[in-house]
């Protein structure tokens, strides 16, 4: 359907998305879009899917009488089906200029486009629409929701030309994200989530809270995960703070320390308002990652099953 | 404190290496982009406290590692107080107990030998447990370990005894005691008169115990100094001034008075001989009194013994001279060679004196007169023979000419590379060596040595020239070469004659079994049959004067006249005596705690502190540090 060439854009990978061609973003929240899609609907529609039995009541379609529950109980009930469809996704893109970590393994944020760009390719090819969030302390892009190809283009060309910097303004952000976008829709964070837990919790809480379906990828070099430095070493701020000389091997365990409960916060909380948090590591495989979200999600679905909210 | 090995102390500096290593290090720092700062900051605001104390403390332990590392190399040691707390005692002590006849002077009412005996019962009662001691004994140098909690008083080489003190060779057995055992630190406690023949006989210099090195480091010398008592008022010695003599029908035996005052006195002089006992008056003055002793032979005149005695006083064993005399037979020396040159040689060589010795060519004089026989002819000896040399005499076989062989050398002659210059026949005396290193031997006796056989000489090309074997009682003397021209230039009489003469002199001191004898000087024959003839079981000829019967001969054993010197030496002559050794000098061991302590080192204990902060690094380095598990994908693999 998309007609964008993966191999023009240096962040698409062809092979990874042909491969992963046969799976769909699948939500498990049912969604509030604008054509019929493959997703659920959050209201009652036309397809063949049976959802529930109601009362009739005065101005509903005759036709949607069951005449055998009729027969069994003298009563008129309308029996109603599900509907299908497509999705709203958003992609939050932090462009604070920690995003710009790179340790060899190449940059965070070359990570989180590729990341974005692939799923935003996906979305789109199965039909839903997608919008990109950008936000940074000098960038503050904003793209709607649309489901055009062309649409893809011009998310890639502004993926393209992002260039990280200044402190992070992610939290603003997804709450400014939260109040804007009123119907529900799917968010896939893109982070570090280098930003005190408890605040970001809060944003992701409101998005919840919002009725969306929120999406947490911490995005993580090794170097920051096993902090293996075994001389003096200045840290320079990426975000553009005062540098800091230290003996990385005094402040080892205290480090680390404070890194795993920073993660654990997360963790923990994304779990407690059931926000998927997805722990990406820049050495591991992208094309795993990719796969266990699809297949998770995609699971979360049929798990659902018929449950409306 | 001082140190053994100063060097190391111009190297401390280097303790603070680990110190300059660590700021250079933090100088040469990388600068590293760094996104997750927020854990940065609070790491390095927080919890690095604890971290950096604990890098501190293992600085600190490098620093302190390899300062005590260089210490312990510089070999500290104090002498001062610190020494004393730290001095725990001595794991091993050597005694080493003169009990010679001026140790006999009593002081206080007790002699110096039992108040030393008094001073180390109390010294090794407050031994710590553990501690070896060892006790040397003056008389005959033995060395006899004691067990804790012995009684000195019921010792028996601790009870009195005369004879001579040899101090320095006592301690030179005590060091070779101490070096075998390989106590680290030893202490060898001298109880002393201070007496000046003890510690340095006349003649002997200074003695040298730089040879001793580093044990003299671990060594400390306490001397007991019994003397710090003034003697008792009113000792007289008795001794003998000179060999008896015949006047008539009397014997006169000079005899010296030593007193310890000037004025006179009427001192009664007891003579006991052939059964009587004749007391006289002897009107004594000055410290120092000699006069001559008469008395009557008997009617053969042919043998007197005679005991002499004055009061006892404060030194009982010093009142008595032993006399045993008979009239002196010739030395003889007998000359057994078919060669007129040799013989010629022999006889001059041995110049016989009137009345001293003569030489004889007849075998059946061959009796105990005879002290010293010369003779080339085969190798085996008669029965008769054997048994002569055995009872003491002195047999220097000689070649016979047709045995000789050219030496190999191109010279045509051999030199005398090596002999024993310390003793026998070509020993240096007073001063002056033989001159050896001018003999030239051109026909030598090749010689195949028998067991037991000692070499006096040897020539250049290590063959031997002069062998000694001891048989019996006696000595065979061999020379593989001849005093002739063509052979030797031992006929030029430098070596030839002293030669003779002090194997001559060897065989007269075996043949002497009668007589005055000298106390420490006597070697009794092993196996003797001997007894006091004055019936006292507590005599004993290895320790106290008196009259003797060995094998069937009278031996008169006095005191050596050195022992009856009151010449003392003065603290300062005796820590000069000890040269570089740690020498104490204490009237009792109690005046330890006021004395300056021993040197204690203190390597071991650096040492310990060393590896006790080596250990402390060790664990500061290996404290587990805790690390954030692999990034979970999941919630549920974070928790699972």
């Amino acid at each position: 359907m998309a007609s964008v060439n993966p191999s023009a854009r240096p962040f698409l990978d062809g092979a990874v998305l042909s491969r992963l061609s046969r799976m769909q973003l699948q939500v498990a929240t049912p969604m509030l879009g604008s054509v019929t899609g493959m997703h659920r609907s959050a209201t009652r529609g036309a397809s063949v899917e049976f959802a529930e039995y109601r009362k009739y009541v005065q101005g509903d379609d005759p036709k949607h009488i069951d005449w055998q529950v009729y027969a069994r109980s003298d009563r008129f009930y309308i029996k109603e089906f599900e509907a299908d469809t497509n999705l709203r996704a958003y992609v939050v893109l932090d462009a604070s200029g920690s995003m710009l970590f790179d340790s060899g393994n190449g940059s965070r944020f070359d990570y989180a486009r590729r990341l974005a760009c692939h799923l935003a390719y996906m979305l789109v090819q199965q039909g839903d629409a997608v919008g990109l969030h950008c936000c940074g302390e000098h960038e503050n892009l904003d793209l709607p929701a649309r489901q055009a190809p062309s649409h893809l283009h011009t998310l890639f060309d502004l993926v393209e030309q992002v260039e990280p910097k200044g402190e992070s303004t992610l939290v603003d952000a997804l709450h400014n994200l939260a109040e804007r976008v009123q119907r529900r829709a799917v968010v896939l964070v893109m982070t570090d989530a280098f930003v005190p837990a408890d605040e970001l919790m809060d944003a992701l809480q409101h998005l919840v809270f919002c009725r969306h379906e929120v999406s947490l990828f911490q995005i993580m070099d090794p170097q920051e995960l096993e902090f293996d430095f075994n001389r003096p070493v200045r840290f320079v701020d990426l975000e553009g703070g005062a540098d800091l000389v230290a003996d990385p091997s005094v402040m080892l365990q205290t480090y680390l320390e404070g890194l795993e409960n920073h993660m654990t916060a997360l963790r923990d909380g994304c779990r407690k308002f059931q926000i998927d948090y997805r722990n990406a590591r820049m050495d591991g495989d992208f094309e795993t990652l990719l796969t266990s979200f699809l297949l998770e999600h995609a699971g979360k679905k049929a798990a659902a099953g018929g449950q409306r909210k | 404190m001082s140190a053994i090995s100063p060097l190391f102390l111009w190297l401390l500096p280097l303790a603070l290496l680990p110190v300059i290593i660590h700021l250079l290090n933090r100088l040469r720092y990388r600068t590293v982009k760094w996104a997750a700062m927020m854990f940065l900051r609070s790491a390095d605001r927080d919890a690095s406290r604890r971290a950096k104390i604990r890098q501190w403390i293992i600085l600190a332990a490098r620093c302190l590692m390899l300062l005590l590392f260089l210490l312990a190399l510089a070999r500290l040691q104090s002498k001062g107080r610190l020494a004393q707390f730290f001095d725990r005692g001595s794991t091993m002590v050597v005694v080493l107990f003169d009990r010679s006849t001026s140790m006999e002077l009593e002081r206080g009412g007790s002699s110096g030998r039992e108040r030393a005996v008094a001073l180390l019962q109390q010294g090794l009662d407050e031994l710590p447990a553990g501690s070896r001691v060892l006790w040397i004994d003056s008389v005959d140098q033995s060395v006899t370990p004691l067990s804790k909690g012995v009684e000195l008083e019921r010792l028996p080489m601790a009870s009195s005894a005369e004879g001579p003190a040899d101090i320095t060779t006592m301690l030179k057995t005590a060091l070779q005691e101490v070096a075998r055992s390989g106590a680290p630190r030893a202490e060898i406690w001298i109880p002393t008169d201070r007496q000046a023949s003890a510690w340095l006989p006349e003649g002997a210099g200074l003695p040298d115990w730089s040879e001793w090195g580093e044990l003299g480091s671990s060594i400390t010398l306490r001397v007991l100094d019994v003397a710090q008592v003034p003697p008792d008022a009113g000792n007289r010695s008795l001794q003998l001034a000179g060999p008896p003599r015949r006047d008539g029908e009397e014997l006169l035996i000079p005899l010296r008075m030593i007193r310890d005052k000037e004025e006179g006195e009427s001192v009664a002089l007891t003579v006991e001989s052939g059964g009587l006992s004749l007391q006289d008056d002897l009107l004594v003055e000055g410290r120092s009194f000699l006069w001559e002793q008469a008395i009557p032979l008997t009617d053969d005149g042919r043998e007197l013994q005679a005991l002499i005695r004055v009061p006892a006083d404060s030194n009982d064993v010093d009142n008595t001279v032993a006399i045993a005399w008979r009239p002196s037979s010739a030395v003889k020396a007998k000359v057994e060679s078919d060669s007129l040159l040799l013989g010629r040689s022999l006889r001059a060589g041995l110049l016989p004196r009137p009345g001293f010795r003569e030489v004889l060519d007849n075998w059946a004089e061959l009796d105990e007169g005879v002290a010293f026989w010369a003779r080339d002819a085969a190798d085996t000896l008669s029965e008769a023979e054997q048994a002569w040399v055995e009872a003491g005499g002195v047999l220097l076989q000689l070649p016979q000419s047709s045995e000789l062989q050219p030496v190999d050398s191109d010279s045509g002659f051999l030199g005398v590379s090596d002999w024993n210059e310390q003793a026998g026949p070509l020993a240096t005396e007073g001063g002056e060596a033989l001159r050896l290193d001018l003999v030239e031997i051109q026909q030598i006796v090749p010689k195949t040595l028998l067991e037991g056989t000692e070499v006096m000489a040897t020539l250049q090309d290590g063959s031997p020239l002069l062998t000694r074997r001891e048989m019996g009682e006696g000595v065979v003397y061999e020379l593989l070469s001849l005093p002739e021209r063509n052979v030797s230039n031992l006929d030029a009489g430098f070596i030839w004659v002293p030669m003779l003469q002090r194997m001559l002199q060897e065989g007269r001191r075996a043949e002497r079994r009668w007589g005055l004898q000298t106390l420490g000087d006597y070697d009794l024959p092993e196996n003797a049959e001997w007894r006091s003839v004055d019936g006292d079981s507590s005599l004993h000829p290895e320790r106290r004067t008196g009259r003797y019967t060995v094998n069937g001969n009278v031996v008169a054993l006095n005191r050596d006249p050195a022992e009856d010197s009151r010449q003392q030496l003065s603290i300062e002559e005796l820590e000069e005596w000890g040269g570089d050794l740690d020498l104490r000098v204490f009237e009792d061991r109690s005046e330890k705690a006021d004395a300056e302590p021993s040197r204690v080192e203190f390597t071991g204990l650096i040492a310990l502190f060393g590896l006790i902060f080596l250990a402390l690094e060790s664990w500061l380095l290996t404290l587990n540090v805790r690390r954030p598990t692999r990034p979970q994908t999941s919630w549920k693999e974070a928790h699972s």
